[in-house]
């Protein structure tokens, strides 16, 4: 069942020499979450959403803006508990959040009275790990996210692109099987946008970890995705998945390929059917 | 002439640097002298407002006789034993009504049930209760502190960014490590700014507070400076509070500067 050999060296175990875990197998079956607004009404988030996702693939969610994206994130986080149906890693009931499962936010929810050598060693400090070990560890996740010279800084003196890179740094600490992100670059700007997603995939082509993306970006989705899961409008479930024909490694000359061009047009025609529908819902 | 332009220069150049320290003593220096001509040659008897020239002089005596250091120190004490009394209780319980639901539910109906009573009101009550020496002070001090503080802290470590506390779980902090390492600096700022208004507020009690059963203290020399007829002896007492409030203020400001440098500075 655990597919290691979907991609050419899976073994981000055995690059670098490091010996990283091998990315974890996501099984959500008929998930649904409901939960009371601030209104008091029952939201029906999330409603029979079943999906397997594989070790070390990157899977992209999209849907309309409330469609519960973020709610399957939360689940499979730790923060949000199913209200039926089941949610597991590599066989595991999901019941609390863990590093294992490092989480990037959009807003980038760094400690702002750490540094960026601090907050990066944040979670090493929690799993109490030696001070020694984790300078060395959060220093090296900090080198490969191309901040090296910046550890001293204090969240509020860098820019937003900087920020969510210590975001990734702080994540990759821990050594995680799943990366989940949460529009992690959705408040950025175009440009810093396409730097950051290289960024990922070169991070991501060494740790091979299981990600889940969400966005709203048809083509950061294309761009980075193996998988693109698109969800209905609320209550959210899974409406059509895309396999990306893409092959990596990816440069943002794929933007003008036909394969490209091809996936958005599906996807577009798509997601653009589910937005109607769920602004009918919002009346 | 070039000589002339230069010159005209320099003094403008002085003039925008110390713009404000000048300004200051400007503003300053005219509020004494309208002082000064307002007694000297106003309606009411200079007796009752003595200029401060005179108020200047009697400062002199005061410090002379050691009256004045007395004074500063017995008030001191009493603000700094009913301020850190007060808002170590305050942090206690605000710690607690802002995270655990049971206290929160049991203190704060009480907690904002008493707030809105002014701790000057309890001086009768507490004299009653405490008598007439330290421990009446002590009460009434730590009691007004108590409220701005707790409320502050309260509100600091109920509001933290829930976002935060995700981000923090998943790097696995939790219980007594999720509480100090994220909760308690996440709500600092909101406690600092407790702190300041707390101490504020134990200047303005103590004066209250020394009305009755003090033989020493700012607050009482004002007021005994009522029974001997000592206007100027009242002024200083005046001053004297306005200026160790204004030092006390300035400590929580620098304070807040060096400890929570990242607030204020929008969310990261």
């Amino acid at each position: 069942m655990f597919n290691f050999n979907s991609r050419q060296n899976s073994g981000g175990s055995e690059g670098n020499g490091k010996n990283f875990l091998p990315g974890a197998h996501v099984s959500l079956q008929s998930l649904g979450v409901r939960f009371q607004s601030a209104r008091g009404e029952e939201v029906h988030a999330v409603s029979d959403f079943s999906v397997e996702i594989e070790p070390e693939e990157f899977v992209c969610l999209i849907g309309p803006s409330g469609c519960g994206k973020s709610t399957v994130l939360n689940v499979i986080a730790g923060f949000v508990e199913a209200t039926s149906g089941s949610a597991e890693v590599d066989g595991k009931q999901i019941r609390e959040p863990s590093p294992d499962r490092g989480v990037v936010f959009q807003d980038y929810a760094l400690f702002p009275w750490l540094n960026v050598l601090d907050n990066a060693s944040f979670g090493l400090r929690m799993q109490r790990v030696d001070k020694e070990t984790r300078r060395q560890i959060a220093q090296e996740k900090i080198d490969q996210v191309h901040l090296k010279g910046f550890e001293a800084k204090y969240p509020h003196e860098l820019s937003g692109g900087m920020k969510q890179r210590v975001g990734i740094a702080r994540i990759l600490a821990s050594n995680p099987r799943v990366m989940l992100m949460d529009e992690p670059f959705g408040a950025l700007d175009a440009q810093t946008r396409e730097m950051m997603q290289e960024l990922l995939l070169e991070v991501w082509s060494q740790y091979k970890a299981t990600v889940i993306f969400v966005t709203h970006d048809l083509d950061e989705a294309i761009f980075l995705s193996d998988k693109i899961i698109l969800m209905s409008a609320r209550p959210g479930t899974v409406k059509e998945i895309y396999e990306n024909p893409l092959k990596r490694p990816r440069e943002l000359s794929v933007y003008t390929t036909a394969e490209f061009m091809d996936l958005k047009r599906r996807l577009n025609a798509s997601l653009r059917e589910e937005i109607a529908a769920a602004m009918d819902l919002a009346g | 002439m070039l000589q002339k332009e230069s010159f005209k220069a320099r003094i403008w150049n002085f003039y925008i640097k110390n713009q404000n320290n000048l300004t200051n003593v400007i503003s300053i220096l005219l509020f004494l002298t309208i002082w000064e001509l307002f007694s000297r040659f106003g309606s009411l008897s200079i007796n009752l407002f003595p200029p401060p020239s005179w108020v200047a002089q009697e400062l002199w005596r005061m410090i002379q006789s050691g009256m004045w250091f007395n004074d500063v120190w017995v008030s001191t004490r009493r603000v700094l034993s009913g301020f850190i009394t007060g808002s170590t209780i305050a942090i206690i319980i605000g710690l607690m009504t802002g995270r655990i639901a049971i206290v929160r539910a049991l203190l704060e109906p009480v907690i904002q049930l008493l707030r809105p009573i002014p701790s000057i009101a309890w001086v009768s009550i507490s004299i009653f209760w405490f008598g007439l020496g330290e421990s009446s002070k002590l009460f009434l001090i730590s009691y007004g502190v108590f409220f701005h503080v707790w409320l502050n802290t309260h509100i600091g470590v109920s509001t933290v960014d829930p976002t935060l506390l995700r981000a923090a779980r998943s790097l696995g902090a939790k219980g007594r490590r999720l509480f100090f390492e994220v909760i308690l600096p996440a709500g600092l700022p909101f406690i600092i700014a407790g702190l300041r208004a707390g101490v504020a507020v134990a200047f303005i009690v103590v004066v209250a507070a020394e009305l009755t059963g003090a033989s020493a203290g700012v607050g009482y020399r004002i007021s005994h400076s009522r029974e001997i007829f000592r206007a100027d002896r009242m002024m200083v007492g005046l001053m004297t509070l306005g200026v160790l409030g204004g030092m006390a203020d300035q400590i929580f400001a620098r304070l807040s500067r060096r400890l929570v440098f990242w607030a204020g500075e929008g969310r990261s």
